[in-house]
């Protein structure tokens, strides 16, 4: 029953993950590859260590809706802020289908150890319900994130996912060489051992009001780009598309207030 | 002994680089001095790296001694300025010098126990316990030394897991118990330098002859093309079969030493027919005794060992000669293919000499073992293996290896540059190379070619193999070091396996360590490969009692691809060895504690979670305490 339990985890989650790759990194699909370390934004949402110095605060809505399977959809909100020295990041967000959900509040810490070290720490807490069928479960599991600053110009972190729940544990780890002021990029994999690791490459252009970001990468293979907008008074839209080879084109909107 | 520092002599010389001041240590009472029982206080200290520790450890493994600081540029990792900085730490003493009377009682104690490993499965934990195994599911062992004027005491008692703590036959006691009392010499005027009675190690030669060690296989790096013998040392180690028991003594002799040693120890018998392996000597067992067939194998040999040898050192070169006596008495149940193997004799002698020297900018060795059998003629009995180390520049250095072993040469206690540790039956050549392209990258070649020319057994046809290594080593600061290593194997009886893996290296602070380890090995027959991805994190705060260490990784190695191997090297713990198949992920985390009193306690904690058909975790937790006095 467990094992039933977890595959359809697995399969609830498989269209919003980027790559086939499993945890609930729906949230990657929102966006792009590129974002475990934290440039120019936090993201803590990707990397529990990944706190940025200058975005201190904020709250941020998003979705996701792959077109090619009918009838599903996720979103959520996230928040963080700076309570003395640690950046703490609140989320809750979900999974909808018509035939089964999932819901689930992840929270995370971050400190800077060193000036060029942080680290983070997360908890996740996440309820799947297929009542038709398999009935649910509810899960609980650890994140564990470092991003480091080798050099000026370039970035370093690393992620592990879903620790205690050894069946869906997951590693990322990412490089982001910072060109120039405007131009970043990035490479990283991600991988869930029984699965292919996923390399992907990624590359952010920052105009004056507009973001680009482009990736891509194997296994599967994957495409995605993000624009994002961003308003005199801290506010961001962003939107993009990805496509990947199995689950096909989705859709991706998201809001930021900072 | 004298050969790195040698080396590293010519090598400063040529280089011109020779910064490092002879006698480092400005305050020579707080100083440590850089021989391997100081290795974890160094380390402790942070005056060398764990990289650098652990090539310290294989040096002095394989029977070097720091005699000089030039030696340390070219055998550390670290870069030129760190080393002049931690050098006013150390003391480098002639070898002489290293013998420290203790005027009053001094030693320590250890205890290392393994619990029985713990399974995870379907929400249970549970104790593992093979039904097989005869004893209890858990491993430990306890160790004395104690230090007193010349003498020095050690005494040991162990078992693995699985085995009995006590056994009644053929001999009764503890699984494994070991003990030398030994005295050393502090005039070297003295006829007697050493001797040593009870349970000992002996390096002598390149290994070809006599080298009770373990081996620490082939390596890219030059500086192990050759290997240094430290000659007599007393053995306190855990393994129960690579070691001599009985007296053992070097002597004085006009301008000559003279080494005596004779050896009479039980040991497990192996016939070759529970193995058809060639890589296993024909006495080297496990050491385990877990179940009813390998405790019918314990002790039921009695091995048999007394050798006189001679050599001469000087301070470019050095030579000697050995003649070994080797018996085996088998007392139990006799394999019927042994006695009838006449390519394996039970009572032997070898006689063999070594030549090591330099001369210019040119290190040489040679070593040629000959073995009187009744059962085998000379001409198949001769083993001979060297090489030839030329610093071209100071930034290209080559080395040549060659080696031919017959197929009827073998000793109980070999260890020679060789893909067994038998040295029997083999041919080969190594060609090395090492090209420093600029001051932050060095690359290293090291090009091996095997041949096995004689079918001994049904298993191991004739065959020809060659093996390609190529690393490159950027060392962009001393806080960032990147190395990546190309392994290529390609053999006439299978599919050629490549290997690469990528090591990222980050010291965060003097007290942080990341590290980054990534392997992809395949055959090229098969579209399935092994992958490795971990991460390391060392905290090891200078005058924090506590350090800790842990480690994640993830691995895939599915059915047919080549096995993957690690080796973490873990605070308090030492190396590890990982031998990874399947598909699944690994954590290990370490700890150590220690007092002002000098008591050092230590927890291991690993676990490793397979995805098969039953997914299970197994856990294992560790422990050790040590006290200095």
């Amino acid at each position: 029953m467990m094992h039933s339990l977890i595959l359809f985890i697995l399969l609830l989650q498989f269209p919003f993950s980027l790559c086939g790759q499993i945890d609930g990194l729906y949230q990657i699909a929102y966006t792009t590859p590129g974002l475990l370390n934290a440039i120019s934004e936090n993201q803590q949402q990707f990397n529990p260590a990944a706190s940025h110095s200058r975005a201190t605060n904020g709250l941020r809505f998003y979705s996701n809706t792959p077109i090619q399977v009918p009838g599903l959809f996720s979103g959520g909100f996230n928040a963080y802020y700076k309570f003395k020295t640690i950046h703490i990041y609140h989320e809750l967000g979900g999974i909808y289908h018509i035939s089964t959900s999932q819901i689930q509040t992840v929270h995370a810490l971050a400190l800077s150890l060193y000036p060029h070290l942080q680290i983070g720490i997360g908890l996740q807490l996440a309820f799947y319900a297929q009542p038709k069928y398999y009935g649910s479960i509810s899960m609980a599991s650890g994140r564990f994130g470092m991003q480091y600053q080798a050099a000026p110009h370039h970035f370093l972190s690393f992620v592990i996912y879903q620790i205690g729940q050894v069946e869906l544990a997951q590693m990322a780890m990412e490089h982001v060489w910072k060109l120039d002021q405007q131009v970043s990029f990035a490479q990283g994999l991600l991988w869930h051992p029984p699965y292919l690791p996923t390399a992907y490459i990624s590359i952010c252009q920052q105009l004056s009001s507009v973001s680009l970001r482009f990736s891509c990468g194997v296994y599967p293979q994957f495409y995605s780009y993000t624009l994002t907008f961003t308003s005199d008074n801290n506010r961001r839209l962003t939107v993009g598309q990805s496509w990947n080879k199995g689950q096909g084109l989705a859709l991706q909107l998201g809001l930021n207030f900072r | 002994m004298l050969l790195l520092t040698l080396f590293s002599l010519i090598f400063s010389c040529v280089q011109m680089r020779a910064q490092i001041p002879y006698e480092s240590a400005q305050n020579l009472e707080n100083a440590i001095p850089i021989i391997r029982s100081e290795l974890e206080n160094m380390l402790a200290q942070q005056l060398i790296t764990a990289e650098d520790s652990q090539q310290l450890f294989i040096f002095f493994e394989n029977g070097g001694s720091i005699q000089n600081s030039y030696q340390l540029q070219g055998l550390l990792q670290s870069d030129l300025p760190t080393i002049i900085l931690n050098s006013e730490h150390f003391i480098i003493l002639p070898p002489r010098q290293h013998r420290v009377a203790h005027s009053n009682l001094s030693g320590q104690c250890d205890l290392v126990a393994k619990l029985p490993t713990l399974l995870h499965h379907q929400n249970k934990l549970l104790w593992q316990q093979d039904s097989s195994h005869l004893g209890p599911a858990f491993s430990f062992q306890q160790r004395c030394l104690f230090f007193y004027q010349n003498w020095r005491f050690g005494a040991q008692i162990a078992k693995d897991a699985g085995e009995p703590v006590w056994h009644q036959h053929p001999t009764k006691g503890f699984d494994f118990m070991s003990a030398y009392i030994a005295w050393e010499s502090q005039q070297k005027s003295n006829f007697v330098q050493k001797w040593i009675l009870g349970s000992y190690q002996i390096q002598w030669g390149q290994g070809l002859q006599l080298w009770s060690s373990r081996g620490l296989g082939k390596s890219i790096d030059l500086l192990h093309l050759a290997r240094n013998p430290a000659g007599l040392k007393p053995y306190q180690g855990k393994d129960e079969q690579r070691f001599l028991q009985g007296l053992a003594l070097t002597a004085n002799l006009p301008n000559l030493e003279l080494l005596f040693i004779s050896s009479l120890k039980r040991i497990d018998f192996k016939a070759l027919t529970d193995t058809l392996n060639e890589d296993i000597n024909l006495t080297y067992t496990s050491g385990l005794h877990r179940t009813a067939s390998e405790m019918a194998k314990r002790k039921n040999g009695l091995e048999q060992l007394i050798g006189i040898g001679i050599r001469r050192k000087r301070s470019l070169y050095q030579c000697g000669a050995l003649i070994l006596y080797q018996h085996l008495n088998v007392q139990s149940i006799i394999d019927s293919n042994l006695i009838l193997n006449p390519k394996k004799a039970l009572s032997f002698c070898s006689m063999g000499g070594y030549f090591q020297g330099t001369w210019r900018q040119l290190y040489g060795y040679a070593e040629c073992v000959a073995l009187c059998s009744q059962y085998n003629s000379l001409r198949q009995s001769i083993a001979l293996n060297a090489a030839f180390i030329y610093y071209l520049n100071s930034k290209l250095e080559l080395g040549l290896h060659f080696r031919a072993y017959g197929p009827s040469y073998q000793s109980f206690y070999s260890n020679p540059i060789s893909n067994s540790s038998s040295g029997s039956n083999e041919r080969a050549c190594i060609f090395q190379l090492k090209w420093k392209a600029f001051n932050s990258l060095q690359i290293q070649l090291s090009n091996e070619y095997v041949q096995i020319p004689h079918a001994l057994q049904i298993s191991l046809l004739p065959m020809s193999f060659n093996e390609t290594r190529l690393l490159w080593q950027l060392q962009k600061s001393k806080t960032q070091t990147y190395s990546c290593q190309l392994f290529l194997r390609d053999k006439t009886t299978s599919a050629l396996q490549y290997r690469v893996a990528f090591t990222a290296d980050f010291k965060i602070e003097k007290s942080e360590e990341l590290r980054i380890v990534t392997q992809f090995s395949a055959f090229s027959a098969q579209s399935s490969s092994s992958k490795l991805m971990a991460f390391a994190w060392r905290h090891q705060k200078f005058s924090k009692p506590l350090r800790f260490e842990f480690i994640f990784g993830a691995f895939q190695v599915p059915p047919g691809s080549p096995l993957l191997f690690t080796y973490p090297y873990l605070v308090g713990f030492g190396a590890q060895n990982l031998r990874l198949n399947g598909v699944g992920t690994y954590r290990l985390a370490a700890f150590q504690y220690t007092t002002k009193d000098k008591w050092q306690f230590g927890i291991l904690m690993s676990s490793t979670h397979l995805w098969t058909q039953q997914t299970s975790t197994q856990i294992q937790i560790s422990i050790r305490l040590r006290k200095q006095f």
